[in-house]
């Protein structure tokens, strides 16, 4: 005997069907939204960097200053 | 001794009424093609755990054949074909969803059960974002504490730097 399809009945499929749509438009704000945020970030590591740069740079001066007072036969 | 051909006497006394005694057998209440199965039985009714749909190649319905054939139909679960409907968004819908809202949807129970499978993916899925969140929440606040921490040191920086250059020119202020 051939298998005969079985079928599950399904209530409420429009509201079924509105539920998806909602997830989607969720789903499209969250992308969106975490573009920004990786948008966000990428500009944080930017401005880190270039406060690395800063300190070591103000690091570099310090040194020179300590040295400067503590052997200033050597400048 | 009773003669066969007189009439019987019947008791006076009337049957009990609306009292069922244990042990009696009782037949159902609803047909059984009326038998309704919830969705969240649906996996003990079938006895399967359907792997999920990402995991193995997912094949769509052909719209050459009947789409309805393939995994639902409206109306009565016999399958009818009906030619499929291009939406906005680009997904294709059978015919037969916009045809008659009021009528009842069936799904193939293959399909049914990948769905479920799907569903409690999305589960799992979802509490590892949660996870994610709990930490990167935890992150964002040990950062903060850092940055906190870094300003301090540099205004302290900032305050040494001055009071040493107070210190060395003044002399000339003087």
């Amino acid at each position: 005997m051939e298998r005969m399809p079985v079928f599950v009945k399904i209530d409420e499929y429009n509201d079924v069907l509105a539920v998806v749509r909602g997830i989607r438009k969720k789903l499209d704000e969250a992308k969106e939204t975490l573009l920004k945020v990786t948008d966000l970030k990428n500009e944080e590591d930017h401005q880190l960097e270039m406060w690395q740069n800063s300190l070591a740079e103000l690091e570099k001066k310090v040194d020179f200053i300590d040295h400067s007072l503590n052997e200033p036969e050597q400048f | 001794m009773v003669w066969p051909f007189t009439k019987q006497k019947v008791p006076k006394v009337p049957f009990p009424e609306g009292h069922t005694m244990e042990g009696t057998l009782r037949f159902p209440t609803m047909r059984p093609e009326e038998r309704v199965i919830e969705p969240s039985r649906v996996k003990e009714a079938v006895g399967l755990e359907m792997p999920s749909i990402t995991e193995e190649a997912p094949s769509f319905p052909s719209f050459e054949r009947s789409t309805t054939e393939n995994f639902c139909s409206r109306g009565e679960p016999s399958p009818v074909p009906v030619a499929p409907s291009r939406t906005a968004t680009g997904t294709t819908v059978p015919a037969a969803y916009s045809q008659s809202e009021s009528e009842p949807l069936f799904v193939k129970v293959d399909v049914y059960q990948r769905i479920l499978g799907e569903i409690d993916s999305l589960k799992k899925d979802m509490n590892d974002m949660f996870e994610t969140t709990k930490k990167l929440e935890t992150s964002e606040y040990n950062e903060e504490e850092n940055y906190a921490k870094m300003k301090r040191a540099v205004r302290v920086v900032h305050d040494r730097l001055l009071q040493v250059d107070k210190t060395l020119f003044k002399a000339q202020g003087d």
